[in-house]
C-alpha cells in the first residue's frame, strides 16, 4: 500500500433540492441531486489517474471534494501527506503512519496544510485569475497565506522562478501584467504556476485544455507532463475529451451519473472498452485514420443523459444502453475485473467472468 | 410586511410611554388645569375659606387624574391604545391643538380628525408629486433620446441643484417673495379648509377658491421635486437604452414615439411605478416640515400638533396610517411586478 | 504593489474621473473651499461654543436685528456704531462744591435719517484710595438746540474695580429730561410713548401732530453733543492721579449702537450672524460626515456579513432592512427628539438630543447600502477566482478584504457623498419645524429666525438656509461625477 498517494473508498455528494411549501407539508421525503454517488478509486504515487465522461457525471464535483473545495456526504478518501506537511499534522489525525482523511471537519490549521500539498487548476483560465489584480500579486497570495519568502525580494524570487517554470519569460515582464493582458494559454499557464508554487505533491487538474485553443492544448499539456516529471506530482485529471485522455492518462476511470462504470490503464479502457458506456463514448472520437474505422463497432445509445435528480434505478445507463437486460432494470451491477487492473460493472461482463 | 406596521406601531407607543413624554405632558396640562381652578377659586367675589378652596382644588386635581388615566402606570394606559389601533379603534383626541387643525372640537374622534385633515393633504401634496410625475414621465422619455445636448444637460444641472436645495426652505423664499412682497399669494393657509369641504360636497365653484390658497405651495413643490425625478426617470430609462436592442431598434429605423414606448418604456416600468407609488404613499407622513412652513392644516400639520401636545392617541393613529399606507403600496407593487414584468412569475 | 501605492492609484483616478466633468469641477472647488473654511474656523472656534453663542455677554454691544453694514446700498438707513474711548479724551477738569468733576464734551454726527439703537457706557476702572462717590451724568445737546439734561445720572460703586454698565434702561430720568427740553409739548407727550422709545425722543425732532392729536418724532440728523460728567469726592486725592487712573483703565467707553452692523447683519439677540455662519462650518460637516460615514460603515458590514456567510445572520439582516424602510422616518424622528426635548433635563441636553436625532438618521440610512453590498458580495463570492483563493488556502477575512472590498470600494465612497448632505438637511429641518437642540447649527439659527424675526430680516433667514443649499450642492455635484465611476454603463 505504499505508492498509493489516495485511496478514495465511496465517495459520495448529495446536494439536497429547495422545497417549497407544498413538498414540505406533504411529508414526502426530500430529494438529492446524487452527484457523486459512491465511487472509489486509488491513485498511485507518480501516475496520472484521469476521470473521464459526460457533463453532469459527477467528475468535476469529484475532483472538487478531493481539493477539499467542497464537503462531502459521505465516504473516505486516505491521502498520503508529503513529509513537511506531515509536521504540521497532528498524531491523532493520522492512520497508518502517513494517511490522512481529507473528508469530513479538520481542524483549520490541518486545512491550511494540506493546501500546501494538494492544488488545483480550474477549467477557465481567465475565471480563476482575479483580473484585478496583476500576475505577480496572484502568484504572491499563496505564498504570503503560507508565510513562505520572509521579504518582498524573497517572495519576488520564487515568483520569477515559478513564472519561468511554466516558460512565461521574462518573468519580470509578466509580473507586473493584468490577466487582461495576456493570451487564454498564458493565463493558463499562470493558473499552473499558482498550483505549483506551493510544492504539492497531488495536483487536481480540472478540464485544464477544454477552453483553450486545439493548438494550444498540446504545448498545456507537455507542460504538466514535465512538471510531473520534474516534480514527482500525482495527477487527478478530470476531462470529457478521450483524445484528451488517450495522450495523457496513465489510468482511466470512466464515470456515468455520478458512479464509475469503468476503470483501468488507458490503452486498455480506449482499445478494448468493456461498458456500453465507454463503448460508446470511444466510438464518438473523430477517427482520423480511415483504415480504424471498422475496428471498434458502433455502438449506438438512446436518447440524452437523465437529471442525476431523478436517478434510474438498477444500472443507471439501462434505459439508454441497447443490450439491457431485465436484472439491469432491478439491480446495480458490482464492480468485476475481466483483466489484471480492468474493472467494470455491468451484468454483462459479470457472469462471464469471476468476481474479484 | 406586517411586522413593519407592528413594529411601528409599538415603537411609538414605546417611545411616548417609556421616555415619560406623555406623563410630563399630561401633568403639566393637569397642574395648568389646576392651577387656573384655584386662581377662579380665589378671585372669585363668594371667594370660600381656605380649607374649602384646597378640598375642592384637590377634588378637582382628583377628578382629571382619572379623566386622563394618571392613575394608572404608562403601560396600563399605552398599550391599551395600540391595541385599540390596530384594529382601528382609533378613540378620541383629547387635544384641543389636534382637534384646531382640523376645525373639530376637541376631544373629537381621531378617525374624524384624520378624515377631516386626508383631503387637505391629498389636495396639496400629493396632487403635487401627482404633477410632478407627470411632468418626469413627459420630460423623461423626451430628453433621453437626446442625451447630452444642451437640454439635457441643462435639466440635469437643474436636477442637481433642486437635489441641493431643502423643500422647506424653498417654501420658506417663496412664501418671502410671493405672499409677503408681492402679495399675489395668502400669507395664512388656514382658509382653504371652508373652500375644500365646500368642493367635497360638490360645490365646484368652491374649486377657484382652492385654487387660489394652493397655487403657491403645489408650484413651491413641483419646483423643487421636479428636478430628481426627471433625473430620477432619466436614469432609469437609460440604462434600457444603453441595451443593444435598443439600438438594433434604431438602426431598424423605427420611429422614435414606437422605440419609446415598446423597447424602452416599457422594461423600465417597473421600476418607475415602483417609485411613483412609493413616493405617493409617502406624501401623507413625508412633508411635514413643509406643511409646516405653509402652515397647511394637513396630516402633516396634525401630526406634528399630536406631538406637541402629547395627543398619544392621535400619534399612535397616524403612525399607523402612515405605515398602513406604505405597506399597502408595497403589497400593490408586488402584485404590479407581475403584470409588468414577465421574467417574474407565481 | 504596497497598499499605500494601491490606494493612492485607486484615488487619483477616482479624483481624475471627478475632474474630467464640469459637475466635478465646480463640486471639488466647493470641498475644497468648504474644507479650508471649515478648517480655518474649527481653529479659530472658541472653547465651550455652544455656551459662548447662547449666553452672548459678548453680544451686548451690537444692536438687534440689524440689517449688513451693506444694506446701505439695498436702500436701508444705516447708522455705523460709534464707539469712543474715553481714556484718550482729555476732559475738562473742575472742582465744583467738594467734587472733582470731569467733563467730556463728545461730538457725535448723525448723518442718516433714522434712530440709534441704543447708548451705552462702559467703565473699568480702579481708582486711587480716597476716592468716594463716584457719579456719572450725561447730558445731549440735539441739533436743534434742545438740551437734553441728565439721561443718565447715576452714582457708580468703584470700589470694587467691578464694571460698570449703563445705559438708557432707566425711563424716568429720559423722561424727566424730554419734559424739561420741550416744555411746549408737555400735555401731549405720553410717558408710555417715551420710556418705550427713548431713542426717538433722544435723536429725534419732535412736533405736534393735529392730526394724531399727540406729539410725532421723526429722525434727526445733525451734530449732537454729548456731555459726560465723571465726577467724584475726594480725600487727599490729587485730580491728576484720577485722571491717570482712568487713563491706565481697562475701559472706559461710550457706544451709541448704530443700526446696522457687520458683514451679515444681527439677530434679534444682537448676535453676528457672521461669526454664527462661519462657525457653523465645520460643525455642519461634522454634522454630515458623523452620519455618513457610521451608516456607511454599519451598512457595508451589513452588507458583506449578509452576503458572505449567509444561513440566519442574512435573512435577519434583510428582514430588518425591510421592516425599517416601511416605517415613516420623519414621524419617528419627530417625536423622538420632541419627546427628548421635553422630557430631558440634564446640564448636556443639546448633546444628548443632538445624538438621538444622530441616532435615529443612522439606524435608518444603513439598509440602502446593506442590500447593495450584499448582492454585490453574492455575486463576487460565486466567482471562480474566489474558489481558487480559497484553494490556496486563503481565509474568509483574506478573500473579504483582498476579493471582495476593493470592488465595492465605489459604492462606498457613492454612499459617502450623497448621505452626507442628508444629516445636516434633517437636522436643518427639525429645527426649521421648531425641534430645537439649541446646539449653533445653522439650522438653529433658521429656526430662531422663524420664531423669533420677521419675514422682513432677509439677512437672518435667508443665508443659513442658503449655506445650507450650498452645502448640499457640493454633495450632491460630487455624486453626480462619481456617478460615472460606479456605474460604468452612464460612460458614453
Amino acid at each position: 500500500m505504499s505508492n498509493v498517494k489516495l485511496e478514495v473508498n465511496d465517495l459520495r455528494k448529495y446536494f439536497p433540492i429547495r422545497r417549497g411549501l407544498t413538498e414540505v407539508l406533504s411529508g414526502k421525503p426530500p430529494r438529492y441531486v446524487r452527484a457523486v454517488d459512491g465511487i472509489s478509486f486509488e491513485v498511485i504515487d507518480g501516475e496520472i489517474f484521469c476521470l473521464v465522461g459526460e457533463s453532469g457525471c459527477g467528475k468535476t464535483t469529484a475532483g472538487r471534494l478531493i481539493a477539499r473545495l467542497i464537503e462531502a456526504t459521505g465516504g473516505k478518501a486516505m491521502y498520503r501527506v508529503s513529509k513537511n506537511v506531515k509536521e504540521m499534522i497532528p498524531e491523532g489525525l493520522l492512520v497508518n503512519g502517513d494517511y490522512v482523511n481529507l473528508l469530513g471537519k479538520l481542524p483549520g490549521s490541518v486545512d491550511k496544510a494540506l493546501r500546501l500539498d494538494i492544488q488545483i487548476i480550474f477549467q477557465d483560465p481567465y475565471g480563476s485569475l482575479n483580473p484585478r489584480m496583476t500576475i505577480g500579486s496572484i502568484l504572491e497570495e499563496p505564498l504570503i497565506i503560507h508565510s513562505i519568502g520572509s521579504t518582498k525580494e524573497e517572495r519576488q524570487e520564487i515568483i520569477y522562478r515559478a513564472l519561468s517554470e511554466v516558460k512565461l519569460n521574462p518573468p519580470e515582464e509578466f509580473v507586473e501584467r493584468y490577466p487582461h493582458m495576456i493570451s487564454g494559454g498564458q493565463r493558463q499557464r499562470v493558473a499552473i504556476a499558482r498550483a505549483m508554487i506551493l510544492n504539492p505533491s497531488l495536483v487536481v487538474a480540472d478540464e485544464p485544455v477544454s477552453m483553450l485553443d486545439v493548438s494550444i492544448r498540446a504545448e498545456i499539456l507537455q507542460l504538466m507532463l514535465d512538471l510531473k516529471a520534474l516534480r514527482n506530482l500525482s495527477y487527478i485529471f478530470i476531462t470529457h475529451d478521450l483524445a484528451v485522455a488517450n495522450y495523457i492518462c496513465g489510468r482511466i476511470a470512466v464515470m456515468y451519473l455520478g458512479k464509475i462504470v469503468e476503470l483501468g490503464p488507458s490503452d486498455k479502457v480506449i482499445n478494448n472498452p468493456k461498458h456500453p458506456y465507454t463503448i460508446a463514448l470511444v466510438s464518438a472520437v473523430p477517427e482520423p485514420d480511415p483504415s480504424n474505422r471498422t475496428k471498434i463497432r458502433e455502438v449506438p445509445i438512446k436518447g440524452e443523459i437523465p437529471s442525476a435528480a431523478a436517478i434510474p434505478s438498477g444500472c443507471r445507463l439501462h434505459p439508454r444502453c441497447p443490450y439491457a437486460m431485465d436484472i439491469c432494470k432491478v439491480k446495480e451491477p458490482p464492480m468485476i475485473e475481466v483483466e489484471p487492473g480492468h474493472q467494470v460493472a455491468c451484468w454483462l461482463h459479470t457472469k462471464e467472468s469471476t468476481p474479484s | 410586511m406586517a411586522l413593519a406596521l407592528l413594529i411601528a406601531v409599538f415603537l411609538t407607543g414605546f417611545i411616548l410611554g417609556a421616555t415619560g413624554y406623555i406623563d410630563t405632558i399630561i401633568n403639566s396640562i393637569i397642574n395648568e388645569e389646576v392651577r387656573a381652578y384655584r386662581q377662579a377659586l380665589t378671585s372669585s367675589p363668594q371667594k370660600p375659606p381656605a380649607e374649602e378652596i384646597e378640598k375642592l382644588v384637590a377634588q378637582r386635581k382628583q377628578e382629571l387624574i382619572a379623566y386622563w388615566g394618571m392613575d394608572k402606570p404608562w403601560q396600563a394606559r399605552i398599550i391599551p391604545m395600540v391595541i385599540n389601533t390596530f384594529i382601528l379603534n382609533l378613540g378620541r383626541s383629547p387635544s384641543p391643538e389636534v382637534t384646531n387643525v382640523a376645525g373639530l372640537q376637541p376631544n373629537s374622534l381621531v378617525s374624524d380628525v384624520i378624515a377631516a385633515c386626508l383631503p387637505r393633504t391629498i389636495f396639496m401634496i400629493t396632487l403635487a408629486e401627482a404633477i410632478t410625475i407627470l411632468i418626469a414621465l413627459a420630460v423623461g422619455p423626451f430628453i433621453v433620446y437626446r442625451i447630452g445636448s444642451f437640454i439635457d444637460r441643462f435639466i440635469v444641472a437643474y436636477a442637481a441643484l433642486m437635489n441641493a436645495f431643502p423643500i422647506w426652505w424653498v417654501a420658506l423664499v417663496m412664501l418671502l417673495v410671493f405672499s409677503y412682497d408681492l402679495g399675489v399669494a395668502p400669507k395664512q393657509f388656514r382658509p382653504v379648509v371652508t373652500y375644500i369641504n365646500a368642493l367635497l360636497l360638490g360645490d365646484l365653484n368652491a374649486l377657484i377658491g382652492v385654487l387660489n390658497y394652493v397655487w403657491l405651495p403645489i408650484v413651491t413643490i413641483v419646483i423643487v421635486l421636479s428636478g430628481p425625478w426627471i433625473y430620477g426617470v432619466r436614469a432609469m430609462l437609460i440604462r434600457i437604452v444603453k441595451e443593444d436592442f435598443v439600438t438594433a431598434a434604431i438602426a431598424r429605423g423605427l420611429p422614435e414615439k414606437q422605440i419609446l414606448r415598446r423597447y424602452i418604456i416599457r422594461p423600465a416600468a417597473s421600476p418607475i411605478v415602483t417609485n411613483v407609488l412609493l413616493g405617493l404613499a409617502g406624501t401623507l407622513g413625508g412633508y411635514i416640515i413643509t406643511e409646516s412652513v405653509f402652515d397647511w392644516p394637513g396630516m402633516g400639520t396634525l401630526y406634528y400638533a399630536a406631538v406637541t401636545s402629547g395627543d398619544a392617541q392621535t400619534i399612535l393613529a397616524l403612525t399607523y396610517i402612515f405605515t398602513l399606507v406604505y405597506v399597502i403600496a408595497r403589497f400593490i407593487l408586488e402584485v404590479l411586478y407581475i403584470i409588468l414584468d414577465p421574467r417574474v412569475r407565481l | 504593489m504596497s497598499l499605500l501605492s494601491k490606494m493612492y492609484e485607486s484615488w487619483s483616478w477616482i479624483r481624475k474621473e471627478i475632474l474630467s466633468q464640469v459637475s466635478g469641477k465646480v463640486a471639488f472647488a466647493l470641498l475644497i473651499a468648504l474644507i479650508v473654511v471649515s478648517v480655518y474656523a474649527a481653529i479659530l472656534m472658541p472653547p465651550d461654543y455652544a455656551k459662548y453663542w447662547d449666553v452672548g455677554s459678548k453680544w451686548v454691544d451690537n444692536p438687534y436685528n440689524a440689517p449688513p453694514e451693506w444694506a446701505s446700498y439695498l436702500g436701508y438707513v444705516c447708522i455705523p456704531q460709534t464707539f469712543y474711548d474715553l481714556r484718550a479724551v482729555k476732559p475738562g477738569v473742575s472742582e465744583v462744591s467738594g467734587r472733582v468733576v470731569f467733563t467730556y464734551n463728545i461730538t457725535y454726527d448723525l448723518s442718516a435719517r433714522d434712530y440709534p439703537q441704543g447708548l451705552r457706557i462702559r467703565a473699568n476702572i480702579v481708582v486711587p484710595q480716597g476716592v468716594r462717590n463716584a457719579r456719572i451724568r450725561v447730558d445731549v445737546i440735539k441739533p436743534d438746540g434742545a438740551r437734553l439734561p441728565a439721561i443718565i445720572d447715576t452714582y457708580v460703586d468703584l470700589t470694587n474695580s467691578s464694571l460698570i454698565d449703563l445705559n438708557l434702561d432707566k425711563p424716568e430720568g429720559i423722561v424727566t429730561a424730554v419734559v424739561s427740553a420741550y416744555r411746549d409739548l408737555v400735555k401731549f407727550l405720553s410717558v408710555e410713548e417715551i420710556s418705550i422709545f427713548p431713542m426717538k425722543y433722544i435723536f429725534g425732532n419732535l412736533s405736534y401732530s393735529e392730526t394724531l392729536k399727540k406729539v410725532e418724532t421723526t429722525p434727526l440728523p445733525g451734530r449732537y453733543m454729548f456731555v459726560i460728567d465723571f465726577s467724584f469726592r475726594v480725600f487727599n486725592v490729587q485730580s491728576q492721579d484720577i485722571l491717570r487712573a482712568v487713563e491706565r483703565s481697562k475701559e472706559f467707553s461710550l457706544l451709541i449702537k448704530g443700526t446696522c452692523y457687520g458683514l451679515m447683519g444681527t439677530d434679534y439677540k444682537g448676535r453676528d450672524l457672521a461669526e454664527g455662519l462661519f462657525y457653523g462650518f465645520p460643525i455642519a460637516l461634522a454634522i454630515g460626515l458623523l452620519v455618513a460615514l457610521a451608516s456607511t460603515a454599519i451598512g457595508v458590514v451589513a452588507g458583506l456579513v449578509s452576503g458572505y456567510y449567509g444561513g440566519f445572520i442574512d435573512e435577519l439582516i434583510q428582514r430588518t432592512v425591510d421592516v425599517m424602510g416601511s416605517i415613516p422616518l420623519l414621524p419617528i424622528l419627530i417625536l423622538i427628539a420632541q419627546s427628548i426635548a421635553k422630557t430631558y433635563t440634564g446640564e448636556d441636553k443639546p448633546i444628548v438630543m443632538l445624538t438621538a436625532i444622530f441616532a435615529v438618521l443612522i439606524a435608518f440610512s444603513w439598509g440602502g447600502l446593506a442590500i447593495i453590498i450584499r448582492s454585490m458580495t453574492l455575486s463576487i463570492k460565486s466567482e471562480l477566482y474566489v474558489e481558487a483563493a480559497k484553494a490556496v488556502g486563503a481565509s474568509n477575512l483574506r478573500i473579504i478584504s483582498k476579493h471582495i472590498l476593493p470592488q465595492i470600494v465605489p459604492y462606498i465612497a457613492a454612499s459617502l457623498v450623497y448621505s452626507t448632505p442628508n444629516a445636516i438637511l434633517t437636522e436643518a429641518g427639525l429645527s426649521v419645524l421648531g425641534i430645537r437642540h439649541g446646539y449653533p447649527t445653522w439650522g438653529n439659527i433658521l429656526s430662531e429666525a422663524r420664531q423669533y424675526g420677521t419675514i422682513s430680516q432677509w439677512w437672518w433667514i435667508l443665508p443659513p438656509g442658503f449655506l445650507i443649499a450650498i452645502v448640499s450642492l457640493t454633495f450632491v455635484l460630487l455624486g453626480l461625477a462619481l456617478e460615472k465611476v460606479v456605474e460604468p454603463k452612464l460612460r458614453r
